[in-house]
């Protein structure tokens, strides 16, 4: 099964960074789709297929808490795996956030964290059975 | 160099080693302006974050221009022949992330901020210190310069002081 996955960041180079961790990690990837805000990621959402949306917290025009909050409110979504990818370092929102049934990876992340973090939540993976090493090593991004 | 500054420090010096992969030149015992002469001789890049919440303040972030073109490459891990738009993303990021982590450590960990969008100029000399200027920590990245700002308005609660090395 291949991922469609909806990233969700106001910097286009952090997109960049986490749909460059994505290829490299793995996961069976689909239809890539970004969204520069929480607004534009839900009408994203509306118009295509998704399994996985990665999402910022800190936006402009509708930040990653409302954009989720709309999305665990809209029957259609409501079920949709969502990774929030911040720099958010509060456990109150972090709490909130994982009440409404989102993971977290803090920035900066490595792209173990990444990978296994998505592997948890969907338990998509291409590994092979005993493959249990990650195909990028070093520094964090 | 003071608690409030040495937080600053690894916060910046972490998020550049594992976000850009450039590494930091002060030590303890390096002058409090590490890079002499920038102010006049660099062409220098802000990237300013405005945040609200317990604490109310701007951190801005400078760096001479010629780290801007290392910061995307280093952040994409490609050619160093990016988009001028993405040298100036890529700073905002960088700063963003700095000020993400540094906050907590300033009003506890329960503490929710808003961070707004990075906000980037070029910058001249600087005529006047921006309002509410609490600390200024200059020092050097693999053959640049770097000066974060921290503003905040009122006063700053009492800080523990820094564990382990600086």
């Amino acid at each position: 099964m291949s991922l469609n996955v909806l990233v969700v960041d106001d910097s286009a180079v952090m997109r960049q960074m986490i749909i460059k961790t994505l290829r490299l990690s793995g996961v069976p990837l689909g239809e890539i789709l970004q969204a520069a805000n929480g607004q534009e990621g839900l009408q994203a959402l509306n118009a295509h297929w998704v399994d996985l949306a990665l999402v910022d917290i800190n936006m402009p025009v509708m930040d990653g808490e409302e954009m989720i909050s709309r999305i665990r409110a809209d029957a259609m979504l409501a079920d949709l795996p969502l990774v929030v990818v911040s720099t958010e370092s509060s456990e109150t929102r972090i709490e909130s956030l994982a009440k409404q049934g989102a993971r977290f990876v803090h920035k900066p992340f490595t792209p173990e964290i990444l990978r296994n973090t998505i592997i948890g939540l969907t338990g998509v993976s291409n590994d092979q059975p005993g493959d249990a090493d990650f195909p990028v090593s070093g520094p964090d991004f | 160099m003071t608690s409030l500054e040495t937080r600053i420090f690894r916060s910046a010096a972490r998020t550049f080693e594992e976000l850009t992969f450039l590494f930091t030149e002060r030590g303890e015992d390096l002058p409090d302006v590490a890079c002499p002469g920038a102010r006049e001789k660099c062409g220098r890049a802000q990237a300013t974050i405005v945040f609200t919440g317990p604490l109310d303040g701007q951190l801005l972030l400078r760096v001479s221009e010629n780290l801007l073109p290392e910061l995307a490459a280093n952040m994409l891990g490609e050619d160093d022949q990016r988009p001028e738009s993405e040298r100036w993303d890529a700073l905002g990021e960088v700063a963003n992330v700095v000020c993400g982590n540094l906050l907590p450590g300033l009003a506890g960990n329960k503490a929710v901020f808003r961070l707004q969008a990075p906000r980037m100029e070029a910058c001249g000399v600087e005529e006047t210190p921006p309002e509410h200027l609490k600390a200024r920590v200059p020092f050097t990245l693999e053959g640049g310069c770097v000066e974060l700002l921290l503003c905040v308005r009122g006063e700053l609660p009492d800080l523990p002081p820094p564990s382990g090395d600086g």
